[in-house]
């Protein structure tokens, strides 16, 4: 019942900051320098008559503060319009491109969190140890590195020269591949770029375990749990590492704000139709109704993820309630 | 079947338009015929398309799938001649005011719906016209388009102008859309046709997925007997320049078109022997170009302008910024556009000492630090090439006391404040001046587009004397007199410097080296209806 009203009362909460975002983002879109007319009528031979009708069709000419209104209004009735520069709703350019995007970053979220996490608690086992330097190493390197040039790497050594994997894209467009082998088709096309994300973000996981790891074992209560005899890996595991999960939670957390952000130079890298590439594509168009659309979306996943993450806090740490 | 053309008429348009003028084409030998049937071929994108119509945006990868899916009233062949496509023979009046087109009676839309005139009248009018940009322009000197039976149209003119039937060719602009799709009283920009169109080419589309590829099969019932050669085509969104290379050389995609080609990426493909590079004959000769904008001092006075020509070394910039590929421009009108170019103007050689002295005279003596003055430059980021043009224009001018302040922008930034605002000094990127003077070059340099528009008259350059020889050039008949007065054009544009025009662009592609009968790309979005494996 306390959860059922915590809930409630989060997502209440959500409503004013949706808004609050919407107007700042809304703000900001449009008074950024661009003209999303100029992008449609190309950078020749419009007449005035054609780039003034369009302006008014698309609401341009009316002020900031009418046209702010009615997209409230139009967000409130659950329309999020359509994209000036395809003309398509804007719900179903983000939907046509979301699994794409939430099966790359899932599947990286997945892996550098185990990862992540395991190789933490390796480390953690005997702090200073060549093994723990190996893997601080290791990381750091796989972090320091750019995301762009990483991925520019793998796709050189494993991809080209190598021959082993599929350098860009989703399915291989030649083969036409049905059924299970499409499956394993897409599986060869998603090796390179969930590497690429998965090396890049294990390196924080990694390091914030080992460290929340090193400071909980530390405590009386580990020290307890040793002189009972219980095995190292039970006193890690069991014992440890559920408490030193909270502040790598809520790394995780943070990592849904990236689910755009961090797509875009991978999604270009590997030529990946995620929701990186659209929300890059419509920077560039300055198409606002999309632009607006994929920020409501993202921080819609901010809150939701916020949300998950405060959950989580509660079935990690039993002494953490809810009211 | 055979395409024709009345001799006579053709031969007078070709002249018309100085098409047999236009050679030199640096064609491969994978541009040829032969080969065999069948087959796919994957064409890579730079990028995501919004809408599969060009005939309602201007976008380069939808005009090139548009040049699959629909088609034009003219086509262009493989040396930039024009040659029937969906009208089978042309005439134009004596007094350049009507042009009557007559169609091939065998032509269908993928739907199985027989093809007419009317199509023709109806989209150009109705939805290119108002939803174009470069259309609205071309169409500006039509009064009317008829269709007095199911395979005639007929073009009335307010006043003779001759570059229609080249723009005519054109996917970026003219083509035609299926009217009884498109005719229901709704706005054609919200047609579910545009994400999957129905059209009259050798391709039919069959899927498209965003962010990720489009696919075309062959058309079997395309009204050129035994083409398209192709059964599948399919073109893949690669952003990333280096894995598009990448890409061709794994054999993962077959063809980089012109707009997707890193330049930087051409020298290291030469060495692979599965790969061939060609170079594109384009008719709309681009051309890297500075807009200087004339109503700021200094650049308002015609010696400083002049001076900062001569100081700049633009056959290094090619050689660094643009990796070789184009030719040092001699003024308004690229070196590609057959006789309407000429080298008669005046020429400005690199020579930083003339122009130093130039800029003294002028009364800009150099000051205490050695600094005449300073200006800004801006340009869009996205541009590749116009970055290291940037730089080596700082270094050329501060050798002679200018101060370059570079500014590289986002496309959509640039764009709001050099055309929008005319808020630059000097700005730059890279423009057509082609396909004809009267469609490509005039639009920049006259008094009546000094416009805030994007490819207008942004530098704010007026010469009465200059309007009129356009004026005049445009709607002349004769093609030695047009030649003769845009030559004239040139040579006060070259004097009076309202630009610095860098090189005349090339256009390198990368393809498969098992690949033939490749469009010579005249417009640089041509039907792959020739196109075949030979391994």
């Amino acid at each position: 019942m306390a959860v059922g009203f915590y809930l409630l009362q989060r997502l209440l909460y959500t409503v004013p900051l949706l808004v609050g975002a919407v107007v700042i983002i809304f703000v900001l879109v449009h008074i950024a320098p661009g003209n999303p007319v100029d992008y449609i009528i190309g950078d020749t031979g419009a007449d005035k008559e054609m780039v003034a009708r369009l302006t008014a069709e698309m609401g341009l000419d009316r002020p900031l503060y009418i046209q702010l209104l009615r997209y409230l209004m139009q967000v409130a009735s659950g329309n999020l319009g359509y994209s000036f520069a395809s003309n398509t709703p804007v719900v179903d350019l983000i939907l046509d491109r979301l699994p794409a995007t939430l099966l790359l970053m899932g599947s990286q979220l997945v892996f550098s969190a185990s990862l992540g996490i395991g190789l933490g608690v390796v480390s953690a086992r005997r702090p200073n140890a060549p093994l723990d330097n190996a893997i601080t190493v290791f990381s750091l390197a796989s972090f320091a590195i750019p995301i762009f040039w990483l991925g520019q790497l793998l796709i050189l050594g494993l991809g080209y020269y190598l021959d082993w994997l599929p350098i860009q894209g989703m399915i291989d467009l030649r083969a036409g591949y049905t059924g299970f082998d499409r499956v394993l088709d897409i599986a060869r096309h998603m090796v390179l770029p969930v590497l690429t994300l998965t090396l890049y973000n294990l390196a924080l996981i990694l390091r914030l375990t080992r460290a929340s790891l090193l400071e909980v074992i530390g405590q009386e209560y580990i020290k307890v749990a040793r002189s009972k005899g219980l095995s190292t890996n039970t006193v890690m595991i069991k014992h440890a590492l559920r408490n030193a999960l909270l502040p790598v939670v809520t790394v995780i957390g943070l990592e849904f704000r990236s689910l755009i952000a961090g797509a875009v130079l991978t999604e270009t890298v590997f030529a990946w139709p995620g929701l990186g590439r659209l929300t890059f594509d419509a920077i560039n168009a300055r198409d606002y109704p999309l632009l607006m659309g994929m920020f409501v979306f993202v921080s819609l996943l901010v809150a939701i993820g916020n949300l998950i993450t405060d959950l989580m806090y509660a079935l990690l740490d039993p002494r953490i309630h809810y009211q | 079947m055979h395409l024709t053309c009345p001799p006579t008429s053709r031969r007078r348009l070709l002249q018309m338009f100085g098409l047999a003028a236009v050679g030199g084409t640096l064609t491969p030998n994978a541009f040829a015929q032969g080969g065999k049937k069948g087959g796919t071929m994957v064409v890579a994108l730079p990028g995501d398309v919004e809408v599969i119509n060009s005939s309602i945006t201007t976008d380069i990868s939808s005009s090139n799938m548009c040049g699959q899916v629909y088609s034009t009233v003219v086509r262009l062949n493989d040396d930039g001649n024009v040659e029937p496509y969906l009208a089978k023979q042309w005439e134009r009046s004596a007094d350049g005011l009507t042009f009557t087109f007559r169609f091939f009676d065998n032509i269908t839309w993928h739907d199985g719906t027989p093809f007419t005139a009317e199509d023709v009248a109806w989209s150009l009018w109705n939805i290119n016209r108002k939803f174009n940009g470069p259309a609205s322009g071309l169409l500006e000197a039509v009064e009317s388009i008829t269709a007095p039976d199911k395979l005639t149209a007929v073009f009335k003119l307010k006043y003779p102008y001759p570059p229609l039937l080249r723009g005519l060719a054109y996917f970026n602009s003219s083509t035609i859309v299926p009217k009884h799709i498109f005719d229901n009283g709704q706005d054609p920009r919200k047609n579910p046709a545009n994400l999957k169109p129905i059209g009259t080419g050798p391709f039919i589309f069959q899927e498209y997925r965003k962010g990720g590829h489009v696919t075309f099969v062959r058309n079997p019932k395309f009204h050129i007997e035994g083409r398209p050669h192709l059964d599948r085509l399919v073109f893949q969104m690669v952003p990333n320049e280096a894995a598009r290379a990448l890409a061709l050389e794994k054999g993962d995609i077959d063809f980089i078109p012109y707009y997707a080609m890193s330049l930087a990426e051409v020298e290291r493909l030469r060495t692979n022997p599965k790969v061939k590079i060609a170079i594109a004959k384009r008719q709309i000769a681009g051309e890297y170009m500075v807009f200087i904008n004339t109503r700021n001092a200094p650049l308002n006075k015609k010696e400083v302008r002049q001076a900062l020509y001569y100081a700049m070394d633009r056959k290094e910039m090619l050689a660094k910024a643009g990796f070789g590929f184009g030719q040092v421009s001699a003024g308004p009108i690229s070196s590609e556009l057959g006789s309407f170019y000429t080298d008669q103007g005046r020429q400005y050689p690199y020579d930083p000492a003339l122009a130093e002295k130039m800029l003294d005279e002028a009364g800009f003596p150099r000051g205490a630090g050695g600094n005449r003055f300073s200006i800004r430059l801006s340009f869009s980021q996205k541009e590749a090439p116009l970055n290291n043009t940037a730089r080596l224009m700082r270094a050329y001018f501060a050798k002679v006391g200018v101060d370059l302040k570079v500014m590289g922008m986002d496309p959509a930034a640039w764009s709001d404040a050099a055309f929008r605002n005319w808020d630059f000094d000097l700005t730059m990127g890279t423009y057509a001046t082609g396909p004809d003077p009267a469609i490509g070059a005039e639009t920049f340099y006259v008094c009546r587009r000094i416009e805030k528009l994007p490819g207008r008259n942004a530098s704010g350059y007026c010469n009465p004397k200059l309007d009129e020889l356009f004026a005049t050039a445009a709607q002349e008949l004769d093609e030695q007199k047009r030649v003769t007065l845009y030559h004239e054009a040139v040579k006060i544009l070259d004097e009076d410097v309202p630009h610095f025009w860098l090189w005349d662009r090339h256009y390198p592609v990368a393809f498969n080296a098992g690949l033939t009968g490749l469009p010579g790309d005249p417009t640089g979005y041509g039907p792959f209806d020739k196109t075949r494996w030979v391994s």
